[in-house]
């Protein structure tokens, strides 16, 4: 229950006048995420691509591997082609009160976090972003796994500048 | 604070290589292990046996060097200036995470058998959320850990404290008290009200198997007629003989179910004190539950038309689920009146006022076209079975007429359900309603979010729908498909969650 204040007030809220989180203007994160993401693409197809290749081997005729090596092309393709747009669709924004997230091409997700609903920030770095030299950003609420947010490839740090800035709005904000 | 200890970057204690080495050696002969038993089954030779050894030598060498590594890279330290606990670990993939004082649920230790022999304990800093939240510090001496946790806690209440004295002020009001006592007439109520499902299945395999009786009766006979006629009253007899099965099995489904009702809510009661709600109830183990208003998260009421007859409606509601892990977080009170349900909400939402206004949102056309081709599904299959295979041994009007039936009915459902879904949007709080036969009605207090979701798939982006999901501590509310007018209510509801100061759990 919220204590009441001294000076609190209750106007109504004119709500065509509240900011407006479609609106923002987004970062967009470092493209070396592109290659993060073609690379591990690219395993997953090469590994699929040597499995395709002992069966032809050992048991399947020149049509089926046709016929399968077409199917998992244009399947690699249409990803190689979404790791594109998903790079073109990533964006992320601070504002004061909160830290939006969007991603996504074809299946677009926007998620905002309040800064007095996080409970802590941390960077991670993969083995790949250790190569690239890119760091992935973790904001973590209470609210379940649908609620977290990661902000993949910023530079490493971009990455610390704004975990500092979000451990600082969240001790602030809170009391 | 007088001491500024851990201020500089913490190393675990030199015993911790010992247990890294221990626990990925273990790791990897879980892996390995098949493999091993193999080469030794298969009757190796000498000269594989050298290798064999030469290699495992190599990689107890390798995960030493790891675990030593690992262990130097594995850095701790308390920010005083940020008041946050700050952990930095990983060699391959690097995990930095920052913990401030106030977000600290809890600190413990733990100690596993391992850990017992080289004596060091885990310092386990739990936050609000799921389990891979936590931060684990794996080898601490004692004497680190008993420092450590003193401070992390001291930093924490020291942080907590101004707000709790303001609340303690507001719980120093006083209220009136109620009781009230779900009587085992209700409880039979509840158990024969909730069966209808159940009760509904049987009705349907009761149908099914009659009629397939009849079926391979009518197949055997279909020659003479004369015989047919004979055998009639034999059909009858079975029939009957399935009615009086049919009684008994929807008697025995409704005495279990019964049963069941009565083991999980006997002697419920519902207390409300000063500044909490105890619920109490069960036979066997007698749950007891206390509601704080700060700690609801979501409310959901739902009944059906049978159980709104009968004046009962089940309240499901869900609570912030940090504080006690082994406390249950979601609680489902069933039989309750409608004057209870109103009394709880008024308890629970005591600081609400009346709403300047009132917001209606339906979801567009296309989700109910998705729900009928979903609903389609189940025919489809039905048809493709009975179709290709011999599984579904019946005659092409049957399948016509059962087709027919179910699409109705199943687009009627469907109809008449997403009628009924709205989302509702007033000053303080959100609420859904959904279903056409069991009602639901979820409710949130707009400031208890934690993020909300906006998502569009690629063919929404025409008719300018979205599917929004808010995320609370104690579940997700969803609502699919609806306008893109809805955005300026987002922002209203992020308003209200940012300016809020009250306390979300």
């Amino acid at each position: 229950m919220d204590p009441i204040d001294e000076d609190f007030s209750n106007e109504q809220l004119d709500l065509a006048t509240l900011p407006q989180y479609e609106s923002v203007a987004f970062s967009s994160v470092s493209s070396r995420y592109l290659i993060k993401m073609n690379i591990q693409t690219g395993i997953l197809m090469l590994v699929l691509f040597i499995m395709l290749g002992v069966l032809w081997f050992f048991q399947l005729n020149q049509l089926q591997t046709g016929i399968i090596l077409g199917i998992i092309s244009m399947a690699f393709i249409f990803r190689f082609w979404n790791n594109y747009k998903l790079l073109q669709s990533l964006g992320y924004a601070l504002r004061d009160k909160d830290v939006i997230y969007k991603r996504g091409f074809i299946f677009n997700k926007s998620t905002i976090i309040p800064f007095n609903r996080v409970q802590h920030a941390s960077i991670s770095r993969g083995i790949w972003d250790k190569i690239l030299g890119i760091s992935s950003l973790n904001i973590f609420t209470a609210g379940g796994s649908g609620s977290d947010i990661t902000i993949p490839a910023l530079d490493p740090e971009m990455a610390v500048r704004l975990k500092e800035t979000i451990a600082v709005k969240i001790s602030k904000d809170e009391y | 604070m007088n001491t500024e200890a851990y201020n500089t970057a913490q190393r675990q204690s030199i015993a911790g290589i010992l247990l890294i080495f221990i626990s990925s050696l273990y790791k990897l002969v879980k892996i390995f292990w098949a493999m091993g038993a193999y080469l030794l089954l298969s009757g190796p030779s000498k000269t594989t046996l050298i290798y064999t050894a030469v290699g495992l030598v190599i990689v107890t060498g390798l995960t030493l060097i790891y675990s030593y590594v690992y262990y130097l890279k594995f850095l701790f330290y308390i920010d005083y200036e940020r008041e946050e606990f700050v952990l930095e670990k990983g060699i391959f993939s690097t995990e930095n995470s920052a913990i401030p004082f106030d977000k600290i649920q809890q600190v413990y230790f733990k100690r596993s058998i391992l850990q017992r022999v080289i004596n060091v304990y885990s310092l386990v800093i739990d936050t609000a959320g799921s389990n891979q939240k936590e931060v684990e510090i794996k080898a601490i001496s004692e004497n680190d850990a008993n420092r450590l946790s003193e401070i992390l806690l001291k930093a924490k209440s020291e942080k907590v404290e101004e707000n709790q004295i303001e609340e303690e002020r507001v719980e120093a009001e006083d209220p009136e008290v109620w009781t009230h006592k779900v009587d085992i007439l209700t409880l039979l109520k509840i158990g024969i009200s909730t069966n209808y499902l159940r009760g509904l299945s049987l009705v349907f395999a009761f149908v099914v198997s009659i009629y397939n009786r009849i079926n391979t009766y009518f197949k055997d006979r279909i020659e003479d007629v004369e015989v047919y006629f004979s055998q009639f009253s034999g059909v009858l007899q079975s029939i009957g003989y399935l009615v009086s099965l049919f009684v008994v099995l929807l008697l025995l489904s409704i005495t279990i179910t019964i049963i069941e009702v009565f083991i999980k809510y006997y002697g419920l009661k519902i207390q409300q004190t000063k500044d909490k709600l105890e619920v109490e109830m069960g036979l066997k183990t007698n749950t007891k539950v206390s509601l704080q208003p700060r700690r609801l998260q979501l409310m959901r009421i739902s009944t059906n038309p049978v159980q709104k007859r009968f004046n009962l409606y089940e309240a499901q509601i869900s609570l912030s689920s940090s504080e006690n892990e082994l406390q249950k977080n979601k609680i489902k009170i069933p039989g309750l009146g409608k004057e209870i349900v109103k009394k709880i909400k008024s308890f629970l939402y005591s600081n609400s006022s009346a709403s300047q206004f009132k917001t209606t949102f339906k979801p567009d056309k296309l989700l109910l076209f998705r729900k009928i081709s979903l609903a389609m599904v189940p025919a489809l299959i039905f048809l493709v079975l009975w179709y290709f295979t011999a599984l579904v041994n019946l005659q092409i009007w049957a399948v016509l007429v059962l087709a027919g039936l179910y699409i109705f009915a199943a687009i009627a459902l469907q109809i008449f359900s997403f009628k009924a879904r709205k989302l509702i949007f007033t000053e303080d709080f959100l609420q859904k309603k959904k279903g056409f036969w069991n009602k639901t009605e979820e409710t949130l207090e707009l400031f208890k979010i934690q993020s909300i979701s906006v998502k569009q798939p690629i063919w929404y982006r025409r008719k300018n729908l979205v599917n929004i999901v808010f995320h609370t501590a104690g579940g997700d509310l969803k609502f699919y498909a609806v306008s893109n007018d809805i955005l300026r209510y987002i922002n209203y509801v992020l308003y209200k969650a940012e300016v809020s100061k009250g306390n979300w759990m």
